[in-house]
């Protein structure tokens, strides 16, 4: 089931066309990498999705139904973090939680905060004001107020903006999490290309405001080109010998790195063994950053 | 809208800021009292001792109702520059600081969004206002004590002890109306921008403007003075004439809601249209 539909989304900020004609879909269970460099026109995109910015022209529906401009009650079943997570600093975590929880009339309310806050690991330091919050449990205090009313469908900008490896590892977990055990939707956008590439099942690539690619990351990435990397008992005769096969590569150190489709690895490898070659390890150093870079370019 | 009201009165009591206001007016009302308390026969005796030879005084000039209606003078600078402290960043404050992205984010109309917040700040204007009134009058009865009032204002009117209170309602009240103007400005203009001083900045100019305008009164200006709403900060004074002129304050009310009507309108349409940027 469509969760949300995007078609033919266009903003412009007086003579800066930032979104041209953007579609995607995202369905029911979805975690939706939303991939592109800075300035592509992301935020703006979710930003329009939550009524923040008023699309120049273009539709979005959510649950089937026409977002209008007045629009307001589909935000009841969306939760979002855009890019910072600012909130109300001279307050407590737990009093900044309590204002969203009154605006979103949620039942029970004491009951829920104290369950999102264990949710993101952040019961211990309720109390303290959101001041003195690392950039990392300020994100975590942005995800709890996102999940707050329970929503079908949650928007993470940049998520793990600003955000040390572990801090960007635990909010991966987070995000999965909230995706299988909630059964939440997510969309995320980011311009770390692990990061949509190992939590996402579909991803939309956009540059300078355009769709350029949207799919499953596997999807996306067969049929083009691959860096493999390959280490042979003699990786100098190795080379030569693929060289005569056609494939073009160079020697590395350890290794020998030749460029072929992910399709043809199989052949490649069946080559080098009838040639009596001994194999120790092949790695295909594609990644969706290289298919990014590539598209980008 | 009375969650979001409830919200934005409970955003204004937690900031620092706010305290400000009622700090001020206390060390204000503080500094004038004491300053009668300790000298103010010498000060009074210099105004009447060109009348001496006119009047006949017997008993107090100063008392409380003396007092407050000295400090009334207050609403014309001081207390709007206070009142902008805190409405001129109900909108551009958030609006920097990002958290208002997060409150539209939640299932509310813009326009419900925006009334909370005028709302929020007419609350704290009148809150001012009636603290200065009420600070005024409880420091100036244990000081002073209950007396009648000599008012010099085009002539010297002279008002028994009896018959000043009803005067007093009615100039609060318009003190009150005039303040709501100030909030409805700054929280206009603050609708603008995405900056927090701007709109405080930005209201003190056009007051401190208008209010030289006002003042001026230069023969070439005279047919536009009715209409700005700096004008009508004074007409509180009116209440003061022994024979009141209801048909000037009638004016008045009406110029000041007016204003407050078009500022509201103009900063709901602008808020209502606005993308959230920041």
């Amino acid at each position: 089931m469509k969760l949300l539909e995007v078609e033919n989304l266009n903003k412009s900020f007086k003579d800066f066309h930032a979104v041209k004609d953007l579609s995607f879909s995202v369905e029911q269970g979805d975690v939706y990498g939303f991939l592109g460099p800075n300035g592509a026109g992301k935020s703006t995109t979710l930003r329009m999705i939550l009524g923040l910015i008023y699309p120049t022209s273009g539709t979005i529906r959510f649950k089937g139904e026409v977002i209008r401009p007045n629009s307001r009650n589909y935000l009841a079943n969306i939760g979002a973090l855009i890019e910072r997570p600012d909130f109300y600093t001279t307050l407590s975590g737990y009093n900044n939680l309590s204002i969203f929880a009154q605006l979103s009339k949620i039942p029970n309310r004491e009951d829920r905060i104290q369950e999102v806050l264990r949710e993101v690991k952040l019961d211990d330091r309720q109390h303290s004001k959101v001041k003195a919050y690392s950039q990392g449990m300020k994100q975590r205090l942005g995800i709890a107020q996102a999940l707050l009313h329970k929503p079908d469908l949650i928007i993470l900008d940049e998520p793990s903006n600003g955000l040390d490896p572990q801090g960007q590892a635990d909010m991966r977990e987070l995000i999965l999490r909230i995706s299988k055990e909630m059964n939440i939707t997510v969309i995320i956008s980011s311009h770390i290309l692990s990061e949509i590439e190992l939590i996402s099942n579909r991803t939309l690539i956009i540059s300078k405001g355009q769709k350029l690619r949207e799919g499953g990351v596997r999807e996306l990435m067969e049929g083009e080109q691959m860096n493999v990397e390959i280490k042979t008992n003699d990786n100098e005769k190795a080379l030569s010998f693929l060289q005569k096969e056609n494939y073009s590569g160079e020697l590395k150190l350890k290794h020998v790195r030749v460029i072929c489709e992910e399709a043809g690895v199989p052949e490649l490898t069946a080559k080098l063994i009838q040639a009596g070659f001994l194999i120790f390890e092949v790695k295909q150093l594609r990644t969706l950053e290289d298919y990014f870079m590539h598209l980008t370019a | 809208m009375m969650t979001l009201l409830k919200i934005e009165l409970y955003k204004i009591l937690k900031r620092p800021r706010t305290y400000i206001g009622f700090g001020a007016i206390l060390l204000i009302v503080l500094a004038l009292e004491f300053a009668f308390f300790a000298e103010g026969e010498t000060l009074i005796g210099l105004v009447f001792q060109n009348l001496d030879s006119v009047f006949r005084m017997e008993g107090k000039i100063i008392s409380v109702n003396f007092l407050t209606y000295m400090l009334l003078n207050v609403l014309i600078i001081h207390v709007p520059i206070l009142i902008c402290l805190v409405t001129g960043d109900i909108i551009s404050g958030e609006s920097a600081n990002g958290s208002l992205r997060l409150l539209m984010q939640r299932p509310y109309s813009r326009i419900k969004i925006y009334m909370a917040k005028w709302f929020a700040g007419i609350i704290y204007t009148i809150a001012l206002v009636l603290f200065l009134g009420l600070v005024s009058y409880t420091l100036g009865y244990l000081l002073f004590g209950d007396g009648d009032l000599i008012v010099f204002r085009r002539g010297v009117h002279v008002f028994e002890a009896d018959d000043v209170q009803w005067r007093f309602i009615y100039a609060f009240g318009m003190g009150i109306l005039s303040m709501m103007v100030v909030a409805s400005l700054s929280i206009m203009i603050s609708s603008f921008t995405n900056n927090s001083i701007g709109p405080i900045v930005g209201t003190i100019a056009i007051l401190i403007v208008l209010n030289i305008i006002s003042t001026v009164a230069a023969n070439v200006l005279q047919p536009v003075l009715p209409y700005l709403f700096t004008t009508h900060f004074i007409k509180w004074q009116y209440f003061f004439d022994t024979s009141v002129d209801w048909g000037a304050i009638r004016t008045a009310g009406i110029v000041q809601a007016a204003y407050i009507v078009l500022f509201t309108t103009i900063g709901l349409i602008n808020f209502k249209r606005k993308d959230i940027l920041t």
